[in-house]
């Protein structure tokens, strides 16, 4: 019933001719070495935190009421997120909303802001010393705190408004490809605009927002940036003040373990809830439903965009820019902090480069030999990206503390960690492109009597090259973005953009973090407006 | 009874140069099977988004059930109109069972009402074939039941009219006249009226009582299947409906003459004019003589019958139906015995 676009495939096609007994060799042997680079911390990390004692350290009620706060955080976060990206993927997709494509980009900007320089910006903005409390204290003359960013409420209100584009591209995406005559169909059965709503588009929107949710919700648990900066306590933030200040290593262990206990709860149980019913219809028609026409809720609904990319966009971005200051000052911020800038770009460039190769080679072997030995290699991967980037830190530490005191300390243990956080980006991508590409293309080649080695370098090669680009690109991103591991894992003196951006946050010198931070985000800016160009013009 | 009346309807999309539909009329009788026949983007589908109430006409009117639902600003909400339609890629609830998928348009309201619509539920998937399939989810059918399943969502909440869009051109060559025998079987235990919207003129045949030939948005020939290839009324409906030879000819003594033979001149053009008469492979049959009056230049093996190609001494060509048995090599000379039940001529543009 689908009719498949041309060039790319869909459907159960013979699967690509295997290549017998070194791939499956290759894919031991690298199941190895990734095996080898992500479980060892972990598996060390389950050591230190079961050891007896430990659990003494940590009154069992404090670990409740942690798990607690850290779920029902992320859970409202997740709301919220959902609360924004709703309707505005609904308004931008499906009615005549004026400025309805630049919305639409603009809605995945907040994407490339990481949390931890949107909460800096609110911070500054409604911080106790922030401009909104020093405006109005001068205006009434009292030395009063009117707002208060800090807490439990605004790590809910920042992750919420940063992590909303994941449910937003997902709902747009879905909303884009859903058959018209489905909606049309529950009209003649009687049903009003309103139940057609109701009862068709939000149920089969249903996976679409709760895979982006998931993603929202995965990304409020474990991260550490912008709720350390909010002063909020959280498990990662506990295991920070556990590891930096009281320097105990074994409650931290603790912490972290019951943590990566529950991310692992969290993916098991959605895939023993959904994992069954996934009803994707993706169905190929050329038909695009018409926009609905919004007549006098038109600006309105204009306005309601307005003020969520206002949140989520401009006003940060607005708040960086006043506080970074004059030119002058954005140049000499920018030569005293040349060298940690250096830092990040080379330790983000190497570890993307690694995450490149080694991408391309497990999705290579992962689509060539169909076994349990790719299977396990592809979960592998995927563990070190469920891994939050606090416990990944504090997992590494422990393990080269005791074993490799001499590797312990150095940069390569930070691009390590890197790695093992963003493999998985790397090998989905390539995997994809590869699992994309249809094999009769490379039967075609090799009845041309074509060499398998010349078929993966004339014919798969030239395909997933922009994957490789794009990936890397990714990677790269992501790495240059890095807080929370990094935090723990940078060797003495050796700081990167966001570490430094954390540091001047914490000491309330706001100009340093927002020229820091305008940096940062123009180089992931970047490298991200590429990637969708060439996504654009589908070479992705 | 007329049950469906469209008056001088047009539809003209924004941005389009020529209407998809103009000053279309159309009625449907009461348990009638109506198709609408034509080539893609003739505006066949557009009928049917019209009665259905998915495209507003800029003129004209649209009577269903004798209730007037669309003249100048009156206009009734597709979810008001009692209209069923099943579309060409079924537009099944991808999120509910099959049996929630049939129940979706029943009022389920009370404890009785839900008995109600279970009862109907059975009794509708019973029509169609597919009790036993109640749990399943639409993904883990097959197009043919999926197809069922939509007809079956249509029917339910028993419909004035249902409304069939290229139903069957998604289905693969061998199950689609299965289902063709069975949809009209559905239909007929139903006792609905329907109207089918198909680029098919054997579907058309097989399937309706009336059949309504569109091209370029304007009604070119509306009547029963019979009458729509033996006497068609325009040059593109005799086309369109089957192979047809349009063969040179001069009124002549009140007679026409063709190189092919001599016919009567049923609607009596004038004496002089030059006119074309529209001749069908299956009423043109050939013998072997020397010399005949044309040379056999091609044949096509059909299965069930071949298709003769003859090349007539004035360079125009003429086809011509033999059983499947009767071959004669290329190069045989022929003579030609024309025996048309129905005459149909054109005047010559």
């Amino acid at each position: 019933m689908t009719q498949a676009p041309s060039t790319a495939f869909h459907g159960a096609l013979p699967t690509p001719p295997a290549l017998g007994r070194g791939t499956k060799v290759a894919a031991t042997l690298l199941l190895l070495g990734v095996s080898l680079m992500v479980l060892p911390p972990l598996l060390y990390l389950a050591g230190a935190a079961i050891r007896p004692g430990t659990i003494g350290a940590l009154a069992g009620a404090a670990l409740v009421t942690l798990a607690g706060k850290s779920l029902s955080l992320a859970a409202l976060a997740t709301i919220w997120a959902m609360t924004l990206a709703l309707p505005l993927a609904w308004l931008v997709v499906r009615t005549d909303l004026p400025f309805r494509d630049l919305c639409r980009w603009l809605a995945v900007i907040p994407l490339a802001i990481p949390s931890y320089i949107g909460a800096l910006t609110y911070i500054a903005l409604l911080g106790p010393v922030g401009t909104v409390n020093t405006w109005l204290s001068t205006l009434t003359g009292t030395n009063q705190q009117w707002v208060n960013i800090y807490g439990y409420g605004g790590g809910v209100f920042i992750l919420g408004l940063f992590t909303y584009p994941y449910i937003f591209i997902l709902v747009c995406t879905a909303l884009d490809s859903t058959n018209p005559a489905i909606e049309e169909t529950a009209r003649l059965l009687g049903e009003g605009p309103l139940g057609v709503f109701r009862r068709v588009t939000l149920p089969m929107l249903r996976p679409s927002i709760l895979a982006g949710g998931l993603l929202a919700f995965l990304y409020a648990l474990s991260d550490f940036g912008s709720l350390s900066l909010l002063r909020v306590h959280v498990f990662t933030t506990e295991i920070y003040h556990q590891l930096n200040t009281r320097f105990d290593h074994s409650a931290a262990a603790l912490l972290s373990f019951v943590l990566v206990l529950i991310t692992l709860a969290v993916l098991v149980g959605q895939r023993l809830l959904w994992g069954r019913r996934s009803f994707v219809t993706v169905t190929g028609t050329a038909r695009v439903a018409p926009p609905m026409h919004l007549g006098r809720w038109r600006w309105p609904a204009c306005a309601l965009a307005g003020v969520i990319l206002g949140l989520s966009v401009f006003l940060p971005i607005g708040v960086l820019l006043s506080q970074a200051g004059s030119v002058g000052q954005f140049a000499e911020v920018f030569r005293e902090q040349w060298g940690f800038f250096k830092n990040s770009l080379w330790t983000a460039g190497l570890a993307a480069t690694f995450a490149m190769v080694l991408g391309l080679l497990i999705a290579y072997t992962a689509v060539r030999a169909k076994g349990r030995a790719s299977a396990s290699l592809s979960g592998t991967v995927q563990i070190g990206y469920a891994i939050p980037g606090t416990v990944l830190g504090l997992s590494l530490i422990l393990l080269y503390n005791t074993y490799l005191p001499w590797f312990y300390g150095t940069v390569g243990v930070l691009v390590l960690a890197y790695l093992i956080r963003f493999l998985t980006q790397s090998m989905q991508g390539v995997e994809a492109a590869l699992a994309g590409i249809n094999p009769h293309l490379e039967e075609a080649a090799r009845s041309l009597a074509v060499s398998p080695g010349a078929v993966l370098r004339r014919v798969l090669a030239p395909i997933v090259r922009p994957t490789l680009f794009a990936v890397w690109a990714l990677v790269f991103i992501s790495a240059m973005k890095e807080l929370d591991a990094t935090l723990l894992l940078r060797p003495a003196g050796f700081d990167t953009l966001p570490v430094r951006v954390y540091i001047h946050t914490v000491e309330a010198e706001y100009a340093k973090a927002a020229i820091l931070s305008l940096l940062l985000i123009a180089f992931t800016a970047l490298p991200w407006l590429v990637l969708t160009r060439l996504r654009g013009k589908k070479l992705l | 009874m007329t049950l469906i009346e469209l008056a001088r309807v047009s539809v003209t999309y924004p941005n389009a140069a020529t209407p998809a539909l103009h000053d279309l009329t159309l009625t449907v009788e009461e348990g009638a099977f109506l198709a609408i026949l034509g080539p893609s983007g003739c505006g066949k589908t557009t009928v049917l988004r019209a009665i259905a109430g998915f495209e507003r006409p800029q003129s004209g009117r649209i009577l269903i059930d004798g209730r007037l639902v669309c003249e100048g600003s009156h206009w009734v909400p597709p979810e008001e109109r009692g209209v069923g339609m099943v579309f060409q890629d079924y537009a099944l609830f991808p999120h509910l069972t099959v049996a929630q998928n049939v129940a979706f348009g029943l009022r389920r309201s009370g404890r009785k009402g839900r008995e109600e619509a279970d009862r109907t539920v059975a009794e509708t998937l019973g029509l169609v074939g597919l009790n036993g399939m109640e749990a399943r989810y639409p993904h883990e059918l097959s197009g043919g039941q999926q197809q069922r399943v939509a007809i079956a969502r249509a029917l339910a909440p028993k419909p004035i009219v249902l409304l069939l869009d290229e139903p069957f051109s998604n289905l693969d060559p061998d199950m689609r006249g299965q289902m063709r025998e069975e949809v009209q079987e559905i239909l007929l235990r139903a006792g609905t009226t329907a109207i089918l919207v198909t680029h098919d003129h054997d579907e058309a045949f097989a399937m309706a009582d009336r059949v309504a030939v569109l091209n370029h948005g304007r009604l070119e020939q509306f009547d029963n299947p019979e009458s729509i290839y033996h006497t068609p009324s325009t040059p593109f409906v005799a086309n369109f409906v089957g192979q047809a030879d349009f063969l040179l000819g001069r009124v002549d003594d009140g007679k026409i003459q063709t190189e092919v033979g001599i016919f009567e001149n049923v609607d009596g053009h004038p004496p002089g004019k030059a006119v074309e008469i529209m001749i069908r492979p299956d009423d043109v049959h050939i013998m072997p003589a020397s010399p005949g009056a044309a040379q056999i230049v091609g044949r096509q093996f059909r299965g069930s019958e071949n298709i003769y190609t003859m090349l007539l001494p004035s360079g125009q060509h003429l086809h011509s139906s033999e059983p499947s048995t009767t071959v004669y090599p290329i190069g045989t000379s022929v003579e030609l015995k024309i025996v048309a039940t129905h005459i149909v001529i054109f005047p010559k543009q």
